[in-house]
Order: C-alpha cells, then structure tokens, then sequence
C-alpha cells in the first residue's frame, strides 16, 4: 500500500491516496507536508525505537545542506549549483538547479535533541530516536 | 496499527523502476549526460553499449529494512534505468561514466571524422 499525498493545502486537510478514512486514521503529525513535486523527495518511516527520514539529494555535497529542527518540524535546506567546467550548448535540461527548502511536521514523540544524520550517494539519512514514552512497552497486570 | 501496513508487507517483491532525469550537453569533442540516480552504489551501475542504443541502470537497495512502517514516500525506487540511441557521429567504443554524490556523469566521444576543424589555406 502506498499512500501519497497530492497536494497540501495550507491547512491540514490533506487526504492521503484516494480514502478520506486514511485521514481520520493517521494523527495528525503524520499527514506531514509530502508533495510528490517537492523537492527534496522525502520518505519516513517509523521503526520500535525511532523515525528513519531518507531524503534524496543528489548532486548536493553535505556542505551545502542545511537542517533545521524548529517547533516540531524539520528542514532540508541547502543549494545545488549548475555543474561547473564543461561550458557547451545544453541539449537537454531536466535537472533543477539553485535554492531548495522543505519543511516536514515530525511525529510529536520524537527526541530531538538526539537526532543524527548522514549522506552518502546522494542520499541524506536522518535518524530521529524516538522519546522514551513513545517506545513500546509492556505493562504489568496487578 | 491497524493501518499502518509494514513496508515488507507493503513492498515485498515489488520492483518499481524510476527513469533517472538527465541533463544533456554537447561539447567540442563530446557529449556529457547527467542523470539522477541517488542511493545506488557504482558497482551496481551499468552503462552498456547494444546496436547503438545505450542502457543505464543501476540497483537501488531498500531504503528502510522490514521491519519498518512506511509513514509516507515520495520515492522508493528499486532500481533506475533509461536508454539513450546514439547518433552516428559517436564512438561507441569510447563511453566513459563515473558516479558521484548519486549523480551519473556520462562522457560519448565523437568520432573523430565529426569534428569540426580548421583547414589551412596554401
């Protein structure tokens, strides 16, 4: 099942794939701001112990990238520069260059004061350890 | 938990190839293509050469492990390709690639009767 948002409204209203229920299901903090046209593309997925944001940024070297956690949100933010050297006659051009920014609404139980990231391969891998109260447990029956 | 579907449920066995964007310039003596191909690794790139037609392609491993639930994707490729026909005026013999920061660059030389030269007048 994959469930994509299509566009995101300001506010959040936003119905993932083609079932308003998919909207009633998720919290809130779930239906973060996904956009296919976005840039960077952003995949999330939750594990026991924590969030695993996998961005992809190619042609960006780490330098250029920028994150941001502020008010429960994250930021992906940086610039890739036109390729430089080779100055010929451009036959074909379907790669964006300049400035990119994108916020993502982190799930509220996240502990963000021990997140950690890494890039390789154009590709930018962000872990978000989950707050203890979040992490599954089991309760004792008296 | 009901509806939140483990990726290895949601994914298991599917292939989903992406068709990389390219960037295409033409040089003196050559052509450069560039394509978005993040998160494979060289050694699972290919770049082959079959009746002019020129085949990129490189294997994506899964960007999270089984166990996790997926919460959204905007890309979960498996693997990248895109064919390119070459023109006449190109050596086939002579396809040079190299991976960097998840991008291919790609370097086809011209044959050497297509390039332009100057011609000393006597």
């Amino acid at each position: 099942m994959i469930v994509r948002v299509q566009s995101m409204p300001a506010l959040f209203n936003e119905v993932f794939g083609a079932s308003q229920i998919f909207d009633q299901m998720f919290p809130r903090s779930y239906r973060a701001g996904a956009r296919a046209s976005e840039y960077p593309y952003v995949n999330v997925a939750e594990y026991k112990d924590e969030v695993l944001v996998v961005a992809e940024v190619p042609g960006v070297p780490k330098e250029n990238i920028k994150l941001q956690l502020h008010d429960g949100t994250l930021t992906i933010s940086g610039e890739r520069k036109t390729p430089s050297g080779e100055n010929g006659t451009w036959l074909r051009n379907e790669i964006s260059y300049g400035s990119f920014s994108r916020t993502i609404e982190l799930p509220d139980h996240v502990n963000i004061d021990k997140v950690s990231a890494e890039y390789s391969n154009g590709i930018l891998r962000i872990t978000l350890p989950k707050s203890e109260e979040a992490k599954p447990r089991e309760i004792s029956i008296r | 938990m009901l509806f939140k579907k483990e990726t290895s449920e949601a994914n298991a066995g599917t292939v989903r190839t992406v068709r990389p964007s390219v960037d295409i310039q033409e040089l003196p003596t050559a052509y450069v293509l560039r394509l978005d191909m993040p998160g494979t690794v060289k050694d699972a790139i290919k770049a082959q050469v079959n009746e002019r037609v020129l085949t990129l392609s490189g294997k994506v491993p899964a960007y999270f492990k089984q166990d996790a639930a997926l919460i959204f994707d905007d890309s979960l490729p498996t693997e990248y390709q895109r064919e390119f026909t070459l023109a006449d005026n190109i050596d086939t013999q002579s396809v040079d690639a190299a991976y960097e920061l998840g991008v291919l660059t790609v370097t086809l030389k011209k044959k050497e009767q297509y390039l332009s030269k100057e011609i000393a007048v006597q």
